[in-house]
């Protein structure tokens, strides 16, 4: 409710002041009423007195003295407006009174004038009445009667005792009663009351809302004018905070001092978290660029060449690592890999595995061996290296064209041969690299063949941590790439990345990860330089059987090869014979066969004949290049350098 | 290749055995041509045949113009040598049984 301290105070002060008022009300009525009786008895005395001072100095003998009474009584009644003004005598001891003279005035009831008469005998006898005739009392009597309220005063009536003498005893003769009606007085009362009451609660109401109104100014403003200034504290951050400013000493004065001290405070607070997380948002950004920069000595993590498949990952545990991986083709075409772990995390880790793998990349390149690498490589980072940081270091170069693989290890884990079984390969623990100066490397060899992969990894991969704190381990390790033997290095990299994660549900990473996988890839090249003579198709038939692949698709690769060289041997040299060379590769399900000759130039996969008027006399090399080229998938012809290249591709997967 | 001759009144069955290619088409071409003298008619048994060449199919078609379509017979086809043959277009214009 808008304003709901005003109608709060309304509330709280209106049945207050309602009471009060009532109370004072119903006091000053009581006193005004009694007021107004206490005139009425004065009258209703005066009057009593009045008749029975008539009454004692009249001469009463005869009826009529009493009747002309009752006339006097009559006009004094209308004189001092009472009802009734009449003289009786009690009767104590028979209960009843006898009327003497009675008058009438105005408001007095046919009945009673019918009834009361001189003479007329009541039974009705109160109190007051014996009172004043036997102790000579003046008494009053307030009567309920049909009339009304009325009040009665009774005087005592002495008149000379005859049997004495002097004239100057009295005796109690009888008494004089008059009585009026209080109604009319009373209901002056009550009429006038009932206005006063409804000025008094008008006005009462008028000055509570008075009251309240201003009540409200003084509460409800200040307290509109501080909530106001929260939410805008709140809500109007960018602008300068303006101190509250309420007047006087009040309580309200000292809580907008107050609001005012704490959003200072607050406000002072907030600058102090906002340069904080200025900072800390920079220090991210530095570090950020840091990552951004290491990952940038990195190579790519996949390679591909004709040799080897090369896959690798680097997930460092923090924004940057000590670990590093390494691969580059050397001049002689030879593959060299590494992979390292520096000492500690963070950005030392970080700095110095930046010098190693600068130098690791240089000395490789310079043409030494693994283990002359390792040796010059360990003693200049061992010169220069205060803080004694070391870095466990594995380097291997594989050579395509022997399948030998030689490699070094200064304390690294020692990789995996994944071929037909799974091999950690041989290793002497030495020291790692950057402590020991002139520290000696062993070389050892292993030999690869095709579909062989190479596993190199850090320390991070078996000592991911679980949730439960326990270490994923060599043997799961060993376990995942068992499962992974033949499969491509993308697949095994994700196997183990996917089977660690699994490992490790939720729990922060704890080392860096590097992983570089090798593979030899499993796509067989032959080249078969031929004189160009039809027997020596049994050549290219033998070299077909070392292909991988299936027996009834080889008769169709037989049929390709046999068609096509006897194309060469046939037309190609019409001047005795020539060379002619026959290049096999598979990848996967993918044969392609190459034939190259230097003859005469001639485009097989033109001129293709019509099989329909086929002469066997006639046609004779036509009935193989139609066969060819209906079994072939793809084929293309170039004449290069003096030399028809006929390419013929079959794809058994397709 | 090696090729098994056996001869029932007019009829020649040739039994090949081995892989009919450039090489060894000639030594089919000769043995048709030692049965056409008393044979009319010529069966190529090809049950031991796993390879052909179009050598070989041209060979056989030989055959067919010397002894006439209704008279060459071709027996007992491996299916990978029935796929080059139809891949030809030959299939229906000779008897393969």
């Amino acid at each position: 409710m808008k304003n709901s301290i005003f109608w709060k105070l309304v509330l709280l002060i209106l049945p207050l002041v309602l009471v009060t008022d009532l109370a004072v009300l119903f006091g000053s009525y009581l006193i005004t009423y009694n007021a107004a009786m206490n005139k009425c008895r004065d009258e209703v005395k005066e009057a009593a007195f009045i008749a029975a001072n008539d009454f004692e100095t009249a001469d009463i003998s005869v009826n009529k003295d009493l009747q002309d009474r009752s006339a006097k009584f009559d006009s004094l009644c209308n004189i001092m407006g009472m009802a009734y003004i009449y003289t009786e005598i009690p009767d104590p001891d028979r209960g009843c009174i006898t009327y003497l003279s009675i008058g009438y005035g105005k408001g007095a009831s046919e009945s009673a004038k019918q009834s009361h008469y001189i003479g007329y005998i009541s039974d009705t006898l109160y109190e007051e009445e014996i009172r004043t005739f036997i102790n000579d009392e003046v008494t009053f009597h307030n009567a309920d009667t049909e009339y009304g309220d009325t009040i009665v005063c009774y005087v005592p009536v002495k008149r000379n005792n005859p049997s004495d003498k002097s004239g100057t005893e009295k005796e109690i003769f009888c008494i004089a009663g008059a009585e009026m009606s209080v109604s009319d007085a009373v209901n002056t009362v009550r009429i006038r009351f009932r206005y006063i009451m409804v000025m008094i609660i008008v006005t009462s109401v008028l000055i509570v809302f008075i009251i309240a109104f201003i009540l409200k100014r003084m509460i409800q403003n200040p307290v509109t004018l501080i909530s106001e200034k929260m939410v805008g504290f709140i809500h109007e951050r960018g602008k300068e905070f303006v101190p509250l400013e309420i007047k006087g000493q009040d309580e309200f004065a000292k809580m907008a001092e107050s609001f005012n001290s704490m959003a200072y405070e607050i406000d002072r607070y907030i600058k102090d978290i906002s340069k904080l997380n200025r900072e800390k948002a920079m220090q991210e950004t530095e570090l950020n660029i840091a990552r951004e920069i290491q990952n940038g000595f990195l190579e790519p993590t996949s390679f591909q060449n004709e040799s080897v498949n090369i896959h690798s990952c680097m997930l460092p545990a923090r924004d940057v690592g000590g670990d590093l991986y390494d691969y580059r083709i050397l001049s002689d075409g030879s593959i060299c890999v590494i992979i390292a772990d520096v000492s500690g995390k963070g950005v030392s880790a970080a700095l110095f595995m930046a010098n190693a793998i600068t130098l690791l990349r240089q000395y490789a390149e310079s043409g030494l061996s693994p283990g002359r690498i390792m040796v010059e490589y360990n003693n200049h980072l061992a010169k220069h290296n205060p803080n004694m940081m070391f870095i466990t270091t594995f380097i291997g170069i594989y050579h395509p064209e022997t399948g030998e693989f030689v490699y070094s290890n200064a304390g690294h884990n020692p990789p995996y041969l994944l071929s037909d079984k799974l091999i950690e390969i041989e290793s002497t623990f030495e020291a790692a690299a950057g402590i020991f100066e002139d520290e000696q490397y062993t070389e050892r060899r292993i030999k690869m063949k095709p579909g062989d992969t190479l596993f190199l990894y850090t320390d991070g991969v078996p000592e991911a941590k679980s949730t439960e704190d326990s270490l994923y381990g060599d043997d799961r390790l060993k376990d995942t790439l068992s499962h992974n033997l033949k499969k491509p290095g993308e697949d095994i990299l994700s196997s183990v990345l996917e089977s660690v994660k699994a490992f490790s549900e939720n729990a922060e990473q704890s080392d860096d990860i590097t992983i570089l996988i090798m593979t030899i890839p499993e796509n067989r090249n032959y080249s078969l330089k031929l004189e160009a003579k039809a027997e020596n198709i049994s050549i290219i038939n033998d070299k077909l059987l070392s292909l991988d692949i299936e027996e009834d698709n080889l008769l169709t690769l037989r049929l390709i090869a046999e068609e096509m060289f006897v194309n060469i041997c046939s037309y190609a040299y019409k001047d005795g014979t020539g060379t002619a060379e026959v290049r096999i590769s598979q990848d996967g399900k993918k044969v392609t066969l190459v034939f190259i000759d230097s003859g005469i130039p001639f485009d097989p996969t033109k001129d293709i004949p019509d099989t329909d008027n086929y002469d066997p006399d006639i046609d004779i090399g036509g009935l193989g290049r139609f066969l060819t080229f209906e079994i072939a998938d793809e084929y293309s012809y170039e004449y290069k350098d003096g030399k028809n290249i006929l390419t013929v591709i079959k794809d058994f997967g397709g | 290749m090696n090729i098994a001759k056996s001869i029932d009144s007019d009829t020649c069955i040739l039994s090949i055995e081995g892989d009919i290619d450039t090489t060894s088409s000639g030594v089919l071409d000769k043995a048709v041509e030692e049965c056409l003298p008393q044979c009319s008619r010529i069966v190529l048994d090809m049950k031991d045949v796993k390879y052909i060449s179009s050598a070989g199919i041209r060979s056989i078609v030989k055959t067919r113009k010397l002894v006439g379509s209704n008279n060459l017979v071709l027996r007992n086809l491996r299916n990978n040598i029935l796929e080059i043959i139809k891949m030809t277009g030959f299939a229906d214009r000779l008897n393969i049984e």
